[in-house]
C-alpha cells in the first residue's frame, strides 16, 4: 500500500532504478552509491521481492533483476507520466472495495486535485446503482481521479463525458470502431470495453470535489458468457502495457479537463459524433419509462428523445438501451 | 426564425438588464418577450415553501410556511435535475428515514444525473420530519426533498 508523491524517491525506488539497468550489481556498489549500509540495501531488496520483483542474489556477485511484476505501482508510472497535475499523487493498493470509495475518503481528507487511486482488483467494483464492475486482478485498469473543478453544481454535468472522451480518443487512435453509449459507456465493435461512474460532493451550490471512476478492460482473455464485454487485447490481439495505457489516458484526461473549464460544446459535439444511441429507437427504464427515438444531446448533456406522441423529452438519468426489432437489449 | 433562435433570444434577454423585447421580421412574424420580475430572497424562499403544495398535503404546507419563517424548519431542495435515490444501492438501507436525527454533513440522498451521483448532505443538525420525494423518481431543479427540524 502506497501513498506517495512524484518528487520523493525512497531508497527502494533508487535501488530499483539501479537494478533496472539490467546488470549484475553488487550490494557494496549499491551501498556506496546510495550512501546506506549493505544491510539496508539487503532489506530494500527483500522489500522489492515482497512487491513481486524477482531478484536473484548470488553470493559475491550481487543482485540481478530477472522479472518485473505487472502491477501499476506509482513509482513504475511516474517515469512515464507526462501530465502536470493528474497522477502526481497516487494511492495504490492491490485490492480495494472500489477505487471510488477510496478516492472519496481521500477527497474528504482534503487530498489534492489530481490524486489518482488505483487497485489491481476491486471486491465491490461500482457500476451504476449498486451494479458490479468485474475487476479481474491485474487485467484491467481500475482507477479514480479526484477533481476539484471551480464550477457551480448546475454546470457539473458535462464532466460525465470526460472519462468517455479519454477512452474514446485512445481507442479511435488505434483504429477501433468505438462508440459512446450515452452518457459514458464505451463500446468497441458493439461490446462494452469501459464504464465510467462519477460521484460528486457539493458545498452549497458549488462543487467541492468530483470523483471520476473509470474501469477499462485491457488484457482480459475472456469474459463470463452473460456479459457482452470486450478488452483491448481481444480487439487488437496484443497484450498491452497497462502502465502505458494509463499514462496515455491521464494525458487525455488532463487536456480534456483543461478545455472543459473554458468550454463544453466541443465535448458535447464529440459525444454526438460518436454516439451509439442517436438516430436509434431506444427504451428508457428506471424512474422514467419511455420509448422513442434518440434525437440529440442537449448542451447540458441531457439525451433528447422524440417520444411516440412526438413530444421531445429531456432525459437526465435512467437506463437507456437500443430497441432491437422485437426484443430489448439491455447490455 | 426557429425555436433555436427564440431560445437564443430568451437567453440574451435573461442575461441583459432589459425587461422587455419586441421584434418583428419581414415575414410579419412578431415576437414579444418579457422578463418575469426577479424576486427578492425572502420572497423567493416563501414561494418555495408554498411550492410544496404540489408535493404534499395542505397541513404540511401550512407547517412549512409557518415554521420556515421562524427558522426552526429547513426545507432541502434539489440542487439539480435528476433521479432521486434514498439509498446508495437498490438493496441497501435508505440513508435516512422520517424521524431520525442527522448531523451536519450526513448524507440525505443521492440525485443522479447522467451517471453523476450527487450526494446531498445535511448542512445542519436536525430531525427529518418529512421526506417529500419518492425513491427512484425524477426530481426537478428546486423541488423540495426533505423537511428538517433544526436541533
Amino acid at each position: 500500500m502506497f501513498y506517495c508523491r512524484a518528487n520523493t524517491k525512497d531508497n527502494k525506488q533508487r535501488i530499483l532504478e539501479i537494478l533496472k539497468q539490467g546488470e549484475l550489481v553488487s550490494g557494496e556498489a549499491i551501498s556506496k552509491e546510495l550512501g546506506i549500509s549493505r544491510n539496508a540495501v539487503w532489506k530494500q531488496v527483500q522489500n522489492l521481492k515482497d512487491l513481486g520483483y524477482e531478484i536473484s542474489a548470488e553470493t559475491k556477485l550481487g543482485y540481478l533483476l530477472t522479472s518485473v511484476p505487472d502491477f501499476l505501482y506509482p513509482f513504475e508510472i511516474w517515469p512515464h507520466l507526462k501530465t502536470k497535475k493528474l497522477g502526481q499523487a497516487i494511492y495504490w493498493d492491490y485490492e480495494l472495495t472500489s477505487t471510488n470509495d477510496k478516492a472519496r475518503e481521500l477527497a474528504r481528507q482534503n487530498a489534492l486535485e489530481g490524486t489518482l487511486v488505483l487497485a489491481e482488483t476491486q471486491s465491490k467494483g461500482k457500476g451504476r446503482r449498486g451494479r458490479n464492475w468485474e475487476s479481474a486482478p491485474a487485467q484491467g485498469i481500475y482507477m479514480s481521479l479526484i477533481l476539484r473543478p471551480v464550477a457551480p453544481l448546475a454546470k457539473a454535468s458535462p464532466y460525465t463525458f470526460l472519462g468517455a472522451y479519454a477512452v474514446l480518443r485512445f481507442c479511435l487512435l488505434r483504429g477501433l470502431l468505438t462508440k459512446v453509449k450515452w452518457p459514458n459507456d464505451i463500446y468497441v465493435n458493439g461490446k462494452k470495453i469501459s464504464g465510467v461512474l462519477l460521484e460528486l460532493s457539493a458545498t452549497g451550490q458549488d462543487i467541492s470535489y468530483l470523483v471520476l471512476g473509470i474501469g477499462l478492460n485491457v488484457n482480459q482473455r475472456s469474459f463470463p458468457v452473460d456479459i457482452c464485454a470486450t478488452s483491448l487485447f481481444l480487439e487488437t490481439d496484443k497484450t498491452c502495457s497497462r502502465n502505458a495505457v494509463l499514462t496515455e489516458l491521464l494525458l487525455y484526461l488532463e487536456e480534456g479537463y483543461k478545455r472543459l473549464s473554458q468550454d463544453t460544446t466541443w465535448l458535447i459535439e464529440l459525444m454526438k459524433e460518436h454516439s451509439l444511441l442517436l438516430g436509434k429507437e431506444v427504451v428508457v427504464s428506471g424512474g422514467l419509462e419511455l420509448e422513442g427515438v434518440a434525437e440529440d444531446i442537449a448542451s447540458d448533456g441531457a439525451l433528447l428523445i422524440r417520444a411516440k406522441d412526438n413530444e421531445l423529452v429531456k432525459v437526465y438519468a435512467g437506463d437507456v438501451s437500443v430497441r432491437e426489432k422485437n426484443k430489448v437489449s439491455n447490455k | 426564425m426557429d425555436l433555436r433562435d427564440i431560445r437564443d433570444l430568451i437567453k440574451l434577454l435573461d442575461e441583459s438588464s432589459l425587461a422587455k423585447l419586441e421584434l418583428e421580421d419581414t415575414n410579419g412574424f412578431k415576437l414579444k418577450l418579457e422578463k418575469a420580475p426577479v424576486l427578492k430572497k425572502k420572497e423567493a424562499s416563501r414561494l418555495k415553501a408554498a411550492d410544496a403544495v404540489l408535493f404534499d398535503d395542505d397541513k404540511l404546507v401550512a407547517k412549512i410556511r409557518e415554521t420556515d419563517l421562524e427558522q426552526e424548519m429547513l426545507t432541502i431542495y434539489a440542487p439539480m435535475v435528476g433521479t432521486f435515490f434514498r439509498a446508495p444501492a437498490p438493496d441497501a438501507d435508505p440513508f435516512v428515514k422520517e424521524g431520525v436525527v442527522v448531523e451536519s454533513g450526513d448524507t440525505l440522498c443521492i440525485i443522479e444525473a447522467m451517471k453523476l451521483m450527487n450526494e446531498i448532505t445535511a448542512e445542519v443538525k436536525g430531525r427529518v420530519i418529512k421526506i417529500l420525494a419518492e425513491n427512484g423518481q425524477p426530481v426537478e431543479y428546486n423541488q423540495p426533498l426533505f423537511l428538517l427540524e433544526r436541533l
